[in-house]
């Protein structure tokens, strides 16, 4: 896929992955892994953009002696996978224009 | 590899980093691998499973995005070379400037003497009556009368030296200002 293109919707996966509650990175990975495969290197530079972006917030949290950061969605987060929601209607419709000799849409 | 191996690669291939982002990233992989540590995962087999650690400080350094430290440092520099020509020219703009204010002050204190002798022309004719030395007094007088006449002869150039003065200061003025600011 195209860089860019995996890069805007991998952003938008991880936001939806704290939209309910908060969570660490290796359980958003866990989370995402039955949709699609995200690697630890993948997502740090993710959840560095969507921060610096302030679409998340960052608190480190005691776990089992150790410290582990957990995210949190922000607002601004919030309104980045409702847009994303408007422009999946504008997505399928391009995909069906592409597509269309593959439906049959171009018999008309 | 151990994981502090792994930090200390990772640490050392990133040092052309601002410190805040090294360890924000050592922090990430390091917790990376604890958590596979967790779920059972042998120290070796995390920091294995994590990946080689010179790819991800390639992708760490690809990120980062280039630092513009470089050109403000080459403006300084410019400004240094610059500064002994820079004041050259400011003091040659400064005495042509104090010249042309003194000659604005010349031409009207010269003004102000001749004033100053039309108006000393009435009294002079007085006391040449008084005196009996009347075609003094009225020489005199005459004179008087010239200086008036040069007085307000000077008047009008003084005027339009003062205000080609008072233009020029404020154009230098913005020029500096134009200068300092860029």
């Amino acid at each position: 896929m195209d860089i860019q293109l995996k890069r805007g919707l991998l952003e938008v996966c991880v936001l939806a992955a704290i939209k309910n509650e908060d969570s660490y990175g290796y359980q958003i990975i866990k989370d995402m892994k039955p949709y699609i495969d995200l690697s630890e290197s993948t997502l740090y530079p993710i959840l560095r953009r969507l921060e610096t972006a302030e679409m998340l917030t960052v608190r480190s949290a005691e776990h089992n002696g150790r410290l582990r950061k957990y995210y949190h969605i922000t607002p601004k987060g919030i309104r980045r996978i409702e847009d994303f929601r408007d422009d999946w209607k504008e997505i399928l419709s391009i995909c069906r224009f592409i597509f269309r000799e593959d439906i049959g849409d171009d018999k008309n | 590899m151990t994981k502090t191996e792994f930090a200390a690669v990772l640490r050392a291939k990133l040092s052309s980093l601002p410190q805040a982002d090294r360890d924000r990233s050592v922090e990430y992989y390091g917790e990376m691998i604890d958590e596979r540590m967790e779920e059972g995962f042998s120290e070796e087999e995390a920091v294995a499973v994590v990946g080689p650690v010179e790819n991800i400080a390639e992708g760490i350094l690809a990120e980062t995005p280039a630092a513009p430290k470089k050109r403000g440092a080459g403006r300084i520099v410019l400004w240094i070379l610059a500064f002994p020509l820079f004041l050259v020219l400011i003091c040659t703009a400064v005495s042509i400037y104090a010249a042309l204010w003194a000659c604005v002050i010349s031409i009207f204190a010269a003004a102000l003497g001749c004033a100053a002798g039309a108006v000393a022309g009435p009294f002079l004719l007085g006391l040449g009556f008084v005196y009996g030395e009347v075609a003094q007094g009225v020489f005199l007088f005459g004179c008087a009368v010239t200086c008036g006449g040069l007085a307000i002869l000077l008047f009008l150039p003084g005027m339009a030296a003062g205000k080609a003065a008072v233009f020029l200061g404020r154009k230098m003025f913005g020029l500096l200002k134009k200068e300092t600011r860029a």
